[in-house]
């Protein structure tokens, strides 16, 4: 009974807040999954408290995130693989829905120099800092899947 | 009259379940192959010729996934993805149709826009960054004869 009212307690607090900017866990988070070519596919996945709009923006800081581990000062989105063979940059991750949860997701190219359509890593951590409620470019270590 | 409730929802369940059981395919030792990357999880379906096959999914390193599928006609790369939350069950089926040439690597991406499932496919390009170029063969999924 007391294990019971223990799972109980942890299944209500786990399930209780919306997703925070974290790498994938049990409540969702970021991943990457390589390729192809040059590219990431990083995606954010959040649970049903989370809004799409944040989401995105957590997808986005995260790319960020990853320019700045490489060094790369600038990055191209490409919200489909359709859009990367046509060189059709995006300004947000595409959203959609997964088991009535939100999931964010962008294909990713790292610049070393600007190009029509890229953006500034700098000014991407620096303008997400507040949205994430992070410290501006953390480690960018994350979770390959 | 509980017996005819719970035989119908058995049969019901038996026909859910059917709709997605297809033999897998087995090409003849001669039939050339070509490999699609698939950027996520679900089932992969092959169309050829109206009839459906399941396809094995190959693991690799990295968490690279990838499907082999034949070359010199058109086929249908279908993607089922099945969708539960604790209210209900949702299944969509998406894909492309496309002919597949000797010596071509393709990637497909599936996944959620909004309420909708779909997929994307393009060939692989090692001569862009992005890595991928427009198959110009690729139409909309459909499984005729």
């Amino acid at each position: 009974m007391h294990k019971l009212c223990l799972l109980l307690a942890s299944s209500v607090l786990l399930s209780a807040c919306a997703t925070s900017y974290q790498s994938d866990g049990i409540t969702g988070g970021y991943y990457e999954i390589p390729g192809p070519g040059q590219l990431d596919k990083v995606a954010f996945s959040g649970n049903g408290l989370i809004k799409p709009s944040s989401v995105q923006n957590y997808a986005l800081y995260r790319a960020a995130e990853l320019a700045k581990s490489k060094n790369k000062p600038y990055f191209i989105i490409y919200r489909t693989l359709v859009d990367a063979a046509r060189n059709n940059p995006g300004n947000l991750p595409l959203v959609g829905w997964m088991q009535g949860k939100p999931v964010a997701y962008s294909f990713v190219l790292y610049l070393d120099e600007s190009r029509p359509g890229a953006l500034t890593t700098a000014t991407v951590l620096a303008d997400m800092a507040k949205v994430v409620g992070g410290t501006p470019a953390a480690d960018g270590q994350g979770v390959m899947k | 009259m509980k017996f005819v409730n719970y035989t119908m929802i058995a049969a019901v369940a038996l026909a859910l379940c059917a709709c997605n059981t297809y033999p897998t395919f087995s090409p003849d030792a001669n039939t050339m192959m070509v490999p699609v990357r698939v950027m996520n999880t679900g089932k992969y379906l092959l169309c050829q010729n109206g009839k459906r096959f399941n396809l094995p999914l190959k693991e690799e390193a990295n968490n690279v996934s990838s499907v082999q599928v034949p070359v010199g006609e058109v086929i249908g790369l279908a993607v089922y993805t099945e969708q539960s939350t604790v209210f209900s069950v949702s299944y969509c089926t998406s894909g492309v149709n496309f002919k597949p040439v000797e010596n071509q690597a393709y990637v497909m991406n599936n996944g959620f826009f909004e309420n909708k499932c779909f997929a994307e496919l393009v060939k692989q390009d090692k001569s862009k960054d992005t890595g991928v170029s427009l198959e110009p063969s690729a139409t909309p999924y459909s499984c005729q004869p």
